[in-house]
């Protein structure tokens, strides 16, 4: 999927008709991607503060494997576990594996991309290589090789997945910079004497805000997906923490009885992924009017 | 011929083919230093809690056995030139070299892989084609949305759900079955392959569309594709003959780029539908703790991934020659 982030987007204009977010939900996807988002993040932001409707790890037999009720929104697992509050907590994880992830890979990767876009030269070709050699793998088997020879914690997840996305940023970082670069007000910064540092972070780093915005978007959703799939595998957040990889492998055996329980994480999973989407695409539509919405 | 030869001898290409081997090299020293970086080494691997009881002389001369007390770049150099010549291992869970299981469990997931974009084109394309004939039309909002809900569906969840689904209706589990290689039931073999290419080739099925779609709208506003209506070429023709086969040229590329996805998808279906592929070869290793196995099969991978990205990027060339020279 990382293709279609490849064709660099040129810088946005400066000039901005309307306040972001009043655009963002006027636009159709943005509105839609923008509530989905919100929900998804209160119900996860919930979920890691503890106020559930039950705790996600207290079992009860006596209610096991109910089907979805006023009481038991997504019904509960075969140890009475009420499957609501699991993904709650599960998107909680998720989200702050996925948040910790793509804030160190876009951090880390804007930093490189421009160093490499601006300085070029020697530090460019080292940059590009290292870029490549990261882009050689798989993402998720990266992720799978630097999670399972890390030991297993949500740290380490995020490590694992920053490292995969890494060089993503660089590239979306390092194309913008190489036009940039010899634009006139860059050049007019220079021939004032200013420093180049100081050139880099006023002038060059603002325009390329809206870029990164909407990459950090998408990249959100792939880290979710990610995670998902590493805890799948039994590589990603070690329990008790509920994980919905987890939850989907755990219900594979009981999706003839209790298909709630596969049905409850999975869509959870999608619905979050679908926002962000829907999200950045609005963003994208919103912040780069070249795009014009055609993709 | 003559130009060809001497096009690949100017330095885009050659630039190209440095770069190739440069990435290669680094693939081999990130996979190297992977497992080398590890909390422990080859030994405490292998031994697990057992090597606790080792004495520290005893530790030393298992060490020295294997080599780990050279320095590390002769021990890369070692495990490089093992690699060159075939050595990628061995596994004891197996009781088998690494390059010989990997020998049986490639041809499974090239077989997948095939399968998965062949499926993906029989999707995409006609998807991607039916979304541009009416851009913002009904169709295009269908092809779309159910393109948006593909890509945000992961493969570990389509396939649970599919495998479920027709396991407990309708009983249907060929995968419940012994792998049948390619060359020994081909009906069964097939049986066991449709799902888990189908899971991935519709996963991938949607950026090919994407590309299908986008292409088709760019190279119908195209100067030549008004000549040629103004020429009167038929309108079927003019599509078939003109816009598909310019369009074939993004489709093609965006499909080569998949393949990694596919890479990495198919650790998950493998899994999912036992497969004895490469994928689960790697799962299996990392389960087990054989990390020679997860660092050869990995290499592996990343080298094929490698080659194929070189490919399309090649074939993309020789077939539009604007991009040959940049």
């Amino acid at each position: 999927m990382s293709a279609l982030v490849e064709q660099p987007v040129a810088p946005a204009a400066p000039v901005r008709r309307e306040p972001v977010l009043r655009a963002l939900v006027r636009n159709r996807s943005g509105l839609i991607g923008t509530v989905l988002t919100l929900i998804v993040v209160a119900t996860a932001v919930a979920g890691l503060a503890g106020a559930l409707p039950y705790d996600p790890s207290a079992q009860d037999v006596a209610a096991a494997l109910q089907s979805p009720s006023g009481g038991h929104w997504f019904g509960t697992d075969q140890f009475g576990r009420d499957v609501f509050s699991r993904v709650a907590s599960g998107l909680g994880s998720s989200l702050l594996v996925a948040g910790v992830s793509v804030a160190v890979s876009g951090t880390l990767g804007v930093v490189l991309g421009i160093l490499a876009g601006y300085y070029g030269g020697v530090m460019d070709r080292v940059i590009g290589v290292l870029t490549n050699v990261l882009f050689a793998f798989p993402s998720l088997l990266l992720a799978l090789a630097l999670a399972a020879t890390l030991d297993r914690s949500r740290q380490t997840v995020s490590v694992a997945i920053a490292v995969v996305y890494l060089p993503i940023f660089v590239r979306v970082a390092r194309g913008p910079v190489l036009t940039l670069r010899s634009a006139d007000y860059v050049t007019a910064a220079t021939a004032i004497g200013q420093r180049r540092l100081a050139t880099l972070f006023t002038h060059v780093l603002p325009n390329m805000r809206s870029i990164i915005v909407v990459q950090v978007t998408l990249t959100l959703s792939w880290a979710v997906l990610t995670e998902a799939s590493l805890s799948f595998l039994g590589f990603g957040t070690p329990p008790p923490a509920a994980s919905l990889g987890v939850m989907v492998y755990d219900a594979r055996t009981l999706s003839s009885i209790a298909p709630w329980l596969l049905a409850g994480p999975g869509i959870a999973l999608i619905v979050f992924v679908i926002g962000l989407n829907m999200f950045g695409a609005g963003l994208r539509d919103v912040l780069d009017p070249r795009s014009g919405g055609r993709r | 011929m003559k130009s060809t030869l001497r096009h690949l001898t100017g330095h885009p290409v050659t630039r190209r083919l440095g770069e190739a081997v440069l990435t290669l090299l680094g693939v081999s020293v990130l996979t190297f230093l992977l497992l080398r970086v590890l909390p422990g080494d080859q030994i405490t691997a292998s031994y697990g809690i057992d090597a606790g009881d080792l004495t520290g002389s005893q530790l030393a001369q298992l060490r020295a056995y294997y080599g780990l007390d050279k320095p590390l770049a002769e021990q890369f150099l070692s495990w490089l030139g093992g690699v060159f010549t075939g050595n990628l291992g061995y596994s004891s869970n197996a009781g088998q070299s690494v390059a010989d299981m990997t020998a049986h469990a490639l041809p499974v997931t090239l077989e997948l892989a095939v399968l998965a974009i062949v499926l993906a084109l029989v999707i995409g394309i006609p998807g991607g084609l039916i979304a541009a004939s009416r851009p913002g039309a009904l169709r295009d909002g269908v092809a779309q949305s159910a393109s948006l809900l593909v890509l945000s569906a992961p493969v570990f969840l389509t396939g649970t759900v599919l495998a479920g689904v027709l396991a407990d209706s309708f009983g249907w589990n060929p995968n419940g079955e012994t792998f049948a290689p390619l060359t020994e039931d081909l009906p069964l073999n097939l049986q066991q392959m449709l799902l888990p290419a189908l899971v991935l080739g519709v996963s991938i099925a949607s950026p090919i569309m994407q590309t299908t779609r986008t292409a088709i709208l760019d190279i119908r506003s195209e100067d030549f594709i008004r000549t040629a209506r103004a020429k009167g070429v038929p309108e079927r023709a003019l599509h078939v003959r003109h816009v598909l086969r310019n369009a074939l040229i993004p489709i093609v590329t965006m499909s080569g780029l998949q393949f990694g996805f596919l890479l990495g998808g198919a650790v998950v279906v493998e899994q999912i539908f036992s497969l004895p592929g490469i994928g689960r070869q790697v799962l299996l290793g990392m389960g087990q703790k054989e990390y020679s196995v997860v660092q050869s099969t990995v290499l592996v991978i990343a080298v094929m991934f490698v080659l194929v990205n070189l490919l399309t990027d090649l074939v993309y060339r020789m077939v539009d020659p604007r991009v040959w020279s940049r």
